[in-house]
């Protein structure tokens, strides 16, 4: 029984002889990173030092079953963040690698002389992810990074889930490397990140930090970044508080929250959808629609949300307050010559041209124009109980 | 030699196989990079050029296909040998064998180097030439069938690769495809040219022909496979094009392992590494089609025995494939490859169709075509 | 024939009974092996009968006419009355005569019928078959009373042939995989014992190969389903495993019950099935690329708990990973050739306490021996004894490959693999069917188990004569709702 026609061996003579090859090859020739023999760099702090270097402060959960410390931190100073790298890999024990890198903090100073190109560094490695979340870290980030918190954990994913729950909840803009890379190579918007400052013994975002090319501008609070997601972009699951006039409705309250001027009103479950319209080219004029469908989650007066005219009052009077703060925000940026909501990129899909638009002549542009903002909000009731 | 091909009853393939074989070796390492090439030329109007060249390639196969059919169960190599004769048909045989065999050594190289920028920094450029070589030779050996299920598992399994565009689609910023049309006539032109060396491999079929068993109906799987080949380009070019910024697309090499960066799963991250791998599946059908349509030129036209010359080839196009170390180097051979491939595959059939046309217009070489035998 | 020459049949033959019947001429005598041949029947029924014989009526028709023997069981040469000597007959010789005559007496030795034990099943039939072919072909015809059931018996083998028989139905299975079978039998030129398994081999189209291209079956009810669908079905004597062919890879991964179960049920099994061949063909490996190569890969809630658990492992994973494979596999030979109630200790012993105690040592992370365990469990699952042993020795290059070249060695592996498979042929046809090539109606009946309403049509793989069970059209009637 020679039936050979069909000579598929698994492990034949020369299979064999091929992976007997392979096995003394290969083994020298890829490169192996073995997990436990690497050292995980999950959060790395870049500040800029007094002499104009880079510090670079990298952050590694420490494995060690019996080391008494969650993690391990260590810091250097170089002229380019990979040799940083090289350097730091002097102070650990195992190799150390970037490749579960997951937030780069950035300082102040640093943020401040611009981070294009170090960032622009860390989004060619390949053994990176482009879902790094970018932050700017109001002093100096060694100064965060070493300070013994009580309760975080290890700091590399305490700040990576924090980061990422509050863009998950739409509190804050994404602000993945790609996103920045994006806006950065870009001509019609800016970068944001979220801003970060520590409170004691609390890390807090406090808000978001504008970037002006690769350089750090100026940063604006949550509800001010709320605005701005707003103009241009969609919510699915924002939150927001707002106080109206208590006059709104109309009504003198019994209760102590009537002495008040004014009332605050919880939303959740904000739902919107905006159309930005170039109406003029030059200068450019927009004309801005934004239609929102939210819950009220809390008020601070005990109103019965059962009158639909009340109910349209307090719409109005969100839709109003909403484009009163749009057109504060529009004006604060146009101030700050940056355009994180990329007005440009409405500006550039509007406008026919030959050649392409240089960021500057946006620049210059987006100084003179002008913002029409239409709010129509509709506020559905929320809750089991009137 | 003949100019037809009797091939044995048990030794065909399907149209919709024949389909699967012109999809699978379209799609390559071209795709990984497309995107560059083209918005250089034709900025965010790009997928508009990369419809253009989806249109000019089903005209393309159509005019291959209307060549074909002039014959029973002839193919390029037989065509050839009628069409010049016996001297000039082997040449130029020779020559469009020669071309196969470089395609097959550029998307090995460009997939290797891929892996090596990725995975693997220090991985020796031979190991994986040498397991991809070797792959290619075991599924060869099988002839044409194995080689056609090969593909069917390949586009099988490879196909669901396309799901994942839908991550990078929630960065989308559709404003960036807008103003439609803004570039003129001529990037756009210039774009569908830059699309050529992604999108040949069509060609195969110029080989595959005389194994196709339903040989009327093959116009309709051909044909098929070119249209998803092109749904997939365009969506991708799509997705590339609202998921970049145009300044940043122009300084990434391969925005489709860029888009695959943005997915993760809770169990799994950094897909592109995953996709990496699973593109070997991918890139298998093409050094397979182009090396088995190769070897079967030399043996139409030589009358060798396939097996030996696959012992010949393989080190050949290993120890060439080695030769290219560089990013720079890569970068000429890909454009040389892709100006051959664009004449070779796009500009040609049209030229042989006009030749054939009038070889059997003109002096009764009508009856001689069905079953002429160029003594050898 | 002499009554001295026939003793020369048999030199060292100590159980060999010549028997005179009590005539004055003597000239009849009685042969028969007293191991074999049941001498009740001998002594109580064929002497007395013979012993009645006249003295004129000396003849061996005589002899025929007083036993009612027919004529078929005249002998004419030596060869054959050794054989059905051997086979346990009763042979009567009459001196002078031109043949002798032979009475099927046979006392067989084996053991009884039983309930299947290798390919167990939960509902349906427990049957087995067993080492007795005359047995094994009896059941089958208890399953298939039909005059299309052919049989063809053949004797296999150099020196020492042994019986082999093949059956099918007729008009159903394709002629031409009869051929290809009696064909490859007669072929066989081997001195050799013919087990099933060994025949198998000698029968598939490449030897070469781990994949097994024929199915061995000790269950006549996935005998008969194959039968039924046109497949061949071999049987040697001594064998308790039937050769079923040609065959597919799926046909490997379907169990007899899955037509016993409701559809949806079978199916969900069939899809778990296959699913389960890649849990245990890739977990391992992809443990061990991911933990060599592709560290960047594990998601940030896993990274902690996965690091902990590696970090007092001393070995690279690859290590790691092999030594707890050959663990299992250590287990599961020590199991199958221990009886089966030392086998259940050892398994509890290896389970339990050196899971626990390599991880305690340090030797394995957890979730290694989960994996491994997991992957172990899924390669059980495979109802075919023969896919599972192949798929669990596929794994250790497979897990070689993903700790040379990580994820990139773990697709090569596979897609040679998919070469090697689609390389493949059982009895000539494609292994991979109806994947490769793709015959998506058959795809209901194989990669699924559709309702049987729904599956009019034998598989089309097996070429059958007659491609309909029943018509399709009664599948379909519905009456209306009221």
């Amino acid at each position: 029984m020679y039936r050979c026609q069909n000579k598929g061996w698994l492990i034949g003579k020369r299979g064999f002889t091929l992976l007997l090859v392979l096995i003394f090859s290969v083994t020298g020739c890829a490169n192996r990173q073995i997990f436990d023999e690497t050292g995980l760099v999950t959060l790395v702090g870049y500040d800029l030092t007094k002499d104009r270097q880079i510090r670079a402060t990298i952050v590694m959960p420490s494995i060690n079953p019996e080391a008494k410390e969650k993690m391990q931190i260590m810091s250097d100073v170089g002229e380019t963040s990979k040799g940083i790298r090289d350097k730091t890999n002097l102070q650990s024990d195992k190799r150390v690698l970037a490749g579960q890198l997951r937030v780069a903090l950035y300082g102040n100073d640093m943020a401040k002389a611009g981070i294009g190109s170090l960032i622009d560094t860390l989004y060619r490695d390949p053994s990176l992810s482009s879902r790094i979340f970018l932050c700017v870290y109001e002093g100096e980030t060694y100064e965060l990074l070493t300070y013994p918190y009580k309760s975080q954990g290890n700091i590399g994913t305490y700040m990576y889930r924090m980061i990422d729950q509050n863009i998950r909840g739409e509190k804050i803009p994404s602000s993945t490397i790609h996103e920045f890379i994006r806006a950065y190579y870009d001509e019609g918007i800016d970068s944001q990140m979220p801003y970060v400052s520590r409170k004691g013994d609390e890390i807090v975002i406090k808000g978001v930090a504008l970037f002006k090319g690769d350089k750090y501008i100026d940063w604006i609070s949550p509800n001010e970044a709320f605005i701005l997601k707003l103009i241009r972009g969609k919510y699915k699951t924002g939150s927001y508080e707002i106080s109206v006039p208590a006059k709104t409705f109309n009504m003198t309250p019994n209760s102590p929250a009537g002495e008040k001027e004014e009332v605050q009103l919880v939303f959740d479950t904000i739902n919107s959808e905006s159309k930005v319209q170039l109406e003029q080219v030059d200068p450019p004029k927009y004309k801005v629609n934004i239609h929102l469908k939210a819950r009220i989650l809390e008020l601070t007066v005990p109103i019965k949300l059962d009158n639909p005219r009340l109910m349209r009052k307090m719409e109005e009077a969100l839709e109003k307050e909403l484009e009163r703060q749009a057109r504060i925000v529009m004006k604060k940026l146009q101030d700050l010559e940056v355009d994180p909501t990329g007005f440009g990129i409405v500006y550039k899909a509007n406008v026919r041209r030959k050649e392409k638009m240089a960021m500057d002549e946006w620049r210059e542009k987006y100084k003179k124009a002008r913002f029409e903002f239409q709010v129509k909000a509709t506020v559905t009731r929320n809750g089991v109980m009137d | 030699m003949k100019v037809n091909d009797e091939v044995k009853a048990g030794n065909t393939i399907s149209s919709l196989h024949t389909g699967f074989i012109v999809l699978s070796t379209q799609v390559g390492v071209g795709i990984l990079g497309y995107q560059r090439v083209v918005a250089k030329e034709a900025g965010h109007d790009a997928w508009i050029s990369v419809l253009m060249a989806g249109i000019v390639t089903h005209v393309t196969v159509w005019v291959i296909l209307k060549t074909l059919k002039r014959y029973p169960s002839a193919d390029l190599y037989g065509i050839h040998q009628e069409v010049y004769g016996k001297h000039l048909g082997a040449f130029l045989s020779l020559f469009y064998t020669l071309y196969f065999f470089l395609s097959a050594t550029v998307i090995l190289r460009g997939y290797v180097e891929v892996v090596q920028t990725w995975v693997f920094p220090n991985l020796a450029t031979w190991v994986l030439t040498a397991i991809i070589l070797f792959l290619a030779w075991y599924t060869i050996l099988g002839g044409i069938r194995v080689i056609a299920g090969y593909i069917f598992f390949s586009v099988s399994v490879a196909i669901w690769l396309i799901g994942d565009l839908f991550f990078p689609l929630r960065f989308a910023e559709w404003d960036y495809l807008r103003p439609v049309l803004e570039a003129n006539i001529g990037q756009l032109l210039k774009g569908m040219i830059g699309m050529s060396l992604s999108t040949i491999g069509f060609e195969v079929l110029y080989a595959v022909y005389p194994f196709v068993q339903d040989k009327e109906r093959l116009n309709r799987g051909a044909q098929f496979g070119v249209l998803t080949t092109n749904l997939i380009y365009l969506f991708v070019m799509i997705v590339s094009l609202v998921f970049f910024s145009q300044g940043q697309l122009m300084r990434t090499i391969w925005p489709t392992l860029n888009l695959k960066k943005m997915v993760y799963f809770p169990i799994l991250e950094r897909f592109e590494l995953v996709a990496i791998s699973i593109w070997m599946i991918i890139i298998l059908p093409n050094v397979i089609m182009y090396i088995w349509s190769g070897v079967r030129g030399l043996k139409r036209t030589f009358g060798w025995n396939m097996r030996n010359i696959l012992y010949g080839i393989l080190p050949i196009i290993f120890i060439s494939s080695l030769f290219l170390v560089t990013r720079e180097e890569m970068n000429t051979l890909n454009d040389i490859y892709g100006q051959i491939g664009m004449y070779l595959a796009y500009a040609y059939p049209y030229v042989l169709y006009l030749l054939v046309a009038w070889r059997q217009g003109t002096g009764g070489a009508k009856e001689e075509s069905a079953d002429v035998s160029v003594p050898k | 024939m002499d009554r001295e020459d026939n003793r020369k049949w048999f030199t060292h033959t100590a159980d060999l009974v010549i028997e005179h019947v009590d005539r004055p001429d003597g000239r009849v005598q009685i042969y028969f092996l007293s191991s074999m041949a049941d001498s009740k029947i001998v002594y109580n029924e064929l002497m007395p009968k013979l012993r009645l014989l006249c003295l004129d009526e000396a003849g061996i028709e005589h002899v025929e006419k007083q036993l009612g023997t027919a004529g078929g069981n005249r002998i004419f040469r030596e060869t054959d009355a050794i054989s059905r000597l051997l086979s346990g007959d009763i042979y009567i010789h009459v001196e002078g005569a031109e043949y002798g005559v032979t009475v099927p007496s046979e006392d067989t030795v084996g053991r009884s019928v039983q309930s299947a034990e290798i390919e167990t099943v939960v509902l349906g039939p427990q049957l087995a078959f067993v080492e007795e072919i005359q047995v094994n072909l009896c059941i089958l015809r208890k399953y298939l009373p039909s005059s299309l059931l052919f049989h063809e018996r053949l004797l296999v083998g150099e020196l020492i042939p042994t019986e082999v028989s093949i059956l099918y139905l007729d008009g159903i299975a394709d002629p031409e995989n009869v051929n290809t079978i009696r064909q490859r039998l007669q072929d066989i030129r081997a001195e050799s014992d013919m087990d099933a398994g060994i025949l198998a081999q000698y029968l598939a189209d490449n030897e070469m190969s781990i994949f097994p291209t024929l199915q061995l079956t000790e269950r006549p009810d996935r005998a008969v389903q194959g039968l039924r669908h046109g497949q061949i079905v071999v049987i040697a004597q001594g064998s308790p495993f039937v050769i079923l062919g040609p065959t597919t890879f799926l046909r490997f991964f379907q169990s007899p019950d899955d037509y016993y179960l409701r559809w949806n049920l079978a199916s969900f099994n069939r899809v778990m099935r296959i699913i389960a061949m890649f849990i245990s063909l890739l977990l391992t490996p992809i443990y061990v690329a991911t933990l060599t190569f592709h560290y960047e890969m594990i998601p940030a809630d896993l990274l902690l708990s996965l690091a902990q658990s590696r970090s007092r492992v001393p070995f690279p994973p690859l290590w790691e990973a092999i030594f707890m494979e050959l663990i299992i596999e250590l287990l599961r030979e020590a199991g199958a050739r221990l009886p089966t109630k030392v086998g259940q200790t050892i398994g509890i012993v290896g389970g339990i306490v050196i899971g626990q105690a390599t991880v305690q040592a340090g030797f394995t992370s957890n979730i290694l021996i989960i994996i491994v365990a997991l992957g172990a469990l899924s390669s059980f699952i495979a109802p075919s004894y023969m896919i599972s042993s192949t798929i669990r020795v596929i794994r250790f290059p497979m897990i070689l490959l993903s700790g040379l070249l990580g994820a990139v060695g773990i697709v090569a592996g596979f897609s040679f693999l998919a070469s090697h498979l689609l390389r493949q042929k059982s009895l000539g046809r494609p292994y991979m069917y109806p994947v490769f090539p793709v015959r998506f109606s058959d795809w209901k009946n194989s990669l699924i188990r559709a309702p049987l309403s729904l599956l009019p049509r034998r598989l089309m793989f097996f070429t059958p004569k007659q491609k309909m069970r029943f018509d399709p059209e009664r599948g379909r009637q519905k009456e209306d709702i009221d």
